[in-house]
């Protein structure tokens, strides 16, 4: 599924957040949404999912809007991953990543072989199978964004739509995940995700988007998207850059006096 | 306190009591009559006639529970409190022993010339009541008038078939029965009938559960009706559909609740209609 | 948790809905056997079958076997909405009586009652408790858009509760009879004494009505485990889904309170009771949550005749009487989670 915006505007509480947005998700990418506390990721985000609307502009799915496309079949095509999940009861894992599958269970269907199957491939992909009689609440914060993870997977939609999945992970399991993202973009799937780690970003992205001051300050490949004057300008950071196994790599190390970066909203 | 509620209490509280009020001396004709209770304002605008009469309860000018609403509405009415008796000035005040007991409270202490009266359970004890209420108001012939016509009404009651008498069961809001040793006991036993009340499966004391009532098998179910009564629970409980099918089942009678709530020569009707349900056929 | 995870792995969903259903049924005709006079229950059943107009018959068919059957419907409805509504508010807490839902039902039923205008038309009545009971719904749902959380929604509910409940006081000090300030209890208790079947027949249809609602908004609750995003992201319009849960509560509770008066904390036990057995998941939470409630509905009323008070004790004193630790102990449990 491609989803297109097309001069999207979008305002918070009278606050204009995001303007004039025109960008392209397209299968088979990882894509990096990335921006200082409050540039409107999140919000970029839930746009790109059809979850809410925008002030002005549109979203198209494969060229139709929400409505056209449906919410189930929009249900089936974008599997959506909040940030910091909550999970309300304490369900099991099994429970929970079965979850996914409602997009493809009729309104009195039951479970099939299908679902079972995509519940064990999404288990094994997110590193979880051995959690799956495991009670939610009772997980460590990584577990628990695995089995969240897990569950986005179980949908199989060809697009994943992920808000900061490697937060509340340990480097390992950053790693990993980020990894298992960038396979899933490799089997086809349009994957976008909202990071803060930039070093991570680099790494694992095809395409980074950095949004800032209300819109895509750049959007490209890694390299032409994290220079120092984007970096600069829109965290009020200064990066060290290196290399390791002729791969480069850069890790934020100093907060510069000017331009002040925006204050942090939630 | 509410007027409005005391002054429908007094006319549920008459129904049981102990014995027949001290009466006092009487005066002169009172001219300026008041009265605070349903029961005595029936009694009075019988026996004086509503021109001495300063005010009567707003009840009864109800015709749902009072049986002399047509001579009520030429009187004023009160509604319980002391603050409406007194610019009133009246010469003789009659209040029931049960009800409005604040307004009497303060009537008293301000020796304002009160009667009360009590709650017979007997023919005999209407018909002493009768008789000293009409002393007390100047009209002892007028009591006299009264009381012989209840008694000949009563006594021309058509008599009992021999054997046994048929058992009845009067029903009244809430699932109360009337009990042995009432003023309702004995209009059944005039009428013919045998109160079952005491022998029912639980008793007749207190609320009873309908089905104490319909396994107790009486050959007559009267119910204490007034169907025409404001909504309440209490009342909906006598139009219970259980009820409506027992009567293709059993004699079934409903008889206004006016005509037996307060002491009075209507207690006469109210014997007359139990007694052509006895030979009624269910 | 761990005792769960057993139970949950040993008794499948359908074998726990038959097993209730089963006690359910059980618990019915042992409500209809146990009263206040003994009375030969098989002759009745054969003479009530056979239409021999007897009296033990008559009993049966229209004061036990209504009673027994409203038992159950009551409970269902208020064990249903229970659930529905803790999982539309993701709160254990959510329960048509602690929300004010069921006395705001009362209020529009006392009002409709005390006016005579169900005299007038029966239906008055059960739309009487609906209209209460959708007020509170909705006002609750303006709460829970704002963000409410446990304390919110605790004083929220205690403000409708109050509110209702003396609006209840009032409309019955105002209504002209003699017996209304007494029937207050009723009101605010419940009781299914002497209830007939021309109540049961009155409110079967808006219950059933109220049933498919929530039971309609299984899927939708499972997914709002996840949260409101996540679950219209995986496909469920949560403003359609607020809607039915919203009428399905009013036709249900409405209805169940406007002919037995508010009975508390049903809703509240019956998904709690349940929860560990439904794996936590709110969808089969809602059918077993409304068997739990019949379950202890009818228990509660078998109870209440078995003493030895006469009249007997109002069917939401022994509800509350079991209702209220149980609420004590998930406030402290809410407590520890949320600090």
């Amino acid at each position: 599924m491609r989803i297109e915006t097309h001069a999207l505007s979008a305002t918070a509480g009278g606050r204009a957040i995001l303007t004039d947005v025109t960008l392209t998700i397209e299968p088979g990418a990882f894509t990096g949404l990335i921006g200082p506390n409050g540039a409107g990721k999140t919000t970029l985000l839930r746009l790109l999912a059809g979850l809410a609307e925008p002030a002005a502009g549109r979203v198209t799915f494969d060229g139709r809007t929400a409505a056209q496309t449906g919410r189930r079949a929009l249900a089936r095509g974008i599997a959506y991953l909040p940030q910091s999940g909550p999970v309300h009861w304490p369900l099991r894992t099994e429970a929970l990543v079965m979850l996914g599958r409602l997009p493809h269970r009729g309104p009195l269907g039951g479970i099939t072989a299908a679902d079972r199957a995509a519940v064990e491939r999404a288990l094994a992909t997110a590193d979880a199978a051995h959690l799956r009689g495991r009670i939610v609440g009772t997980l460590s914060g990584g577990e628990r964004m695995r089995v969240l993870l897990a569950r986005a997977l179980a949908t199989e939609a060809p697009v994943l739509l992920a808000d900061e999945p490697v937060a509340a992970l340990d480097p390992g399991h950053q790693l990993a995940c980020m990894a298992l993202l960038r396979d899933a973009a490799r089997r086809g799937s349009g994957v976008v995700a909202v990071l803060h780690d930039l070093t991570l970003a680099a790494r694992f992205c095809d395409r980074l988007i950095l949004l800032s001051g209300g819109g895509a300050l750049a959007d490209g490949p890694p390299g032409r998207v994290l220079t120092d004057d984007h970096l600069r300008a829109a965290y009020g950071i200064a990066v060290q850059r290196g290399e390791a196994g002729g791969e480069p790599f850069l890790l934020p190390w100093h907060a510069l006096p000017s331009p002040m970066p925006k204050p942090e909203t939630p | 306190m509410r007027p409005t509620r005391l002054g429908l209490a007094a006319a549920l509280l008459l129904i049981a009591g102990g014995p027949a009020a001290a009466w006092e001396a009487p005066r002169a004709k009172p001219q300026r009559i008041v009265s605070l209770n349903l029961c005595a304002d029936e009694l009075l605008l019988r026996l004086v006639g509503p021109e001495r009469l300063a005010a009567v309860t707003w009840l009864a000018r109800d015709p749902r529970a009072s049986t002399v609403a047509a001579l009520a509405a030429r009187v004023p009415v009160n509604h319980g409190t002391a603050e409406e008796i007194l610019p009133l000035n009246p010469d003789l005040i009659v209040a029931g022993r049960y009800t409005t007991r604040v307004a009497v409270g303060l009537l008293t202490r301000l020796e304002a010339p009160l009667l009360e009266l009590d709650v017979p359970q007997s023919v005999a004890g209407v018909a002493e009541q009768i008789r000293g209420l009409a002393r007390a108001v100047g009209e002892p012939d007028r009591g006299e008038a009264l009381v012989a016509d209840l008694l000949s009404r009563l006594d021309a009651l058509p008599p009992a078939a021999p054997g046994p008498r048929p058992t009845a069961v009067v029903l009244r809001p809430n699932g109360f029965v009337a009990g042995s040793g009432s003023l309702v006991d004995e209009l059944l036993t005039r009428a013919g009938l045998e109160n079952m009340a005491d022998r029912l499966p639980l008793g007749s004391q207190g609320a009873l559960p309908l089905e104490a009532i319909i396994l107790g098998g009486a050959d007559v179910l009267i119910v204490d009706a007034a169907p025409d009564a404001p909504p309440s629970l209490a009342g909906a409980l006598l139009l219970h559909p259980a009820l409506r099918a027992m009567k293709r089942q059993v004699r079934t009678l409903s008889l206004p609740s006016r005509l037996w709530t307060c002491p009075g020569p209507q207690i006469a009707e109210a014997a007359e209609r139990l007694a052509a349900a006895r030979e009624a056929r269910p | 948790m761990t005792a769960a995870a057993t139970w949950e792995s040993r008794i499948p969903y359908p074998a726990l809905v038959a097993g209730l259903t089963g006690l359910a049924l059980a618990l019915c005709a042992v409500s209809a056997a146990v009263g206040y006079v003994p009375f030969d229950l098989g002759a009745a059943l054969s003479d009530w079958l056979a239409g021999r107009p007897t009296l033990g018959a008559l009993v049966l068919a229209e004061l036990r076997l209504p009673r027994a059957l409203l038992g159950l419907l009551v409970g269902f409805s208020l064990g249903l909405t229970g659930a529905a509504m803790q999982g539309w508010l993701r709160n254990p807490l959510a329960e048509p009586g602690l929300v004010g839902v069921s006395s705001a039902a009362a209020l529009g039923a006392v009002i409709v009652f005390y006016s005579g205008l169900s005299a007038a038309l029966s239906l008055a009545l059960p739309l009487g408790g609906m209209a209460g009971a959708v007020t509170a719904a909705v006002l609750l749902n303006l709460m829970a858009a704002r963000g409410a959380g446990t304390t919110a929604l605790v004083i929220g509910g205690i403000a409708i509760n109050s509110l209702a409940g003396s609006l209840t006081a009032l409309a019955l000090n105002l209504a002209p009879n003699p017996y209304a300030a007494l029937e207050i209890v009723f009101w605010l208790m419940g009781s299914l004494a002497d209830r007939g079947t021309d109540q049961l027949w009155l409110v079967l249809p808006p219950m059933l009505a109220g049933w498919a609602l929530c039971l309609s908004g299984a899927r939708a609750l499972d997914a709002l485990t996840l949260g409101e995003d996540a679950a219209h992201s995986l496909g469920f319009d949560l403003t359609g889904l607020r809607v039915r849960l919203i009428a399905g509560a009013a036709l249900a509770v409405g209805s169940a309170v406007s002919v037995t008066g508010a009975v508390g904390f049903v809703g509240l036990v019956a998904p709690h009771l349940m929860r560990p057995l439904a794996g936590a998941r709110p969808g089969r939470l809602l059918l077993l949550a409304g068997l739990a409630g019949a379950c202890l509905t009818l228990a509660a009323d078998i109870a209440v005749r078995l003493m030895p008070t006469r009249p007997e004790l109002k069917l939401g004193v022994v509800t509350a009487l079991i209702g209220a630790p149980f609420l004590i102990v998930l406030i402290a449990r809410l407590r520890r989670e949320e600090a």
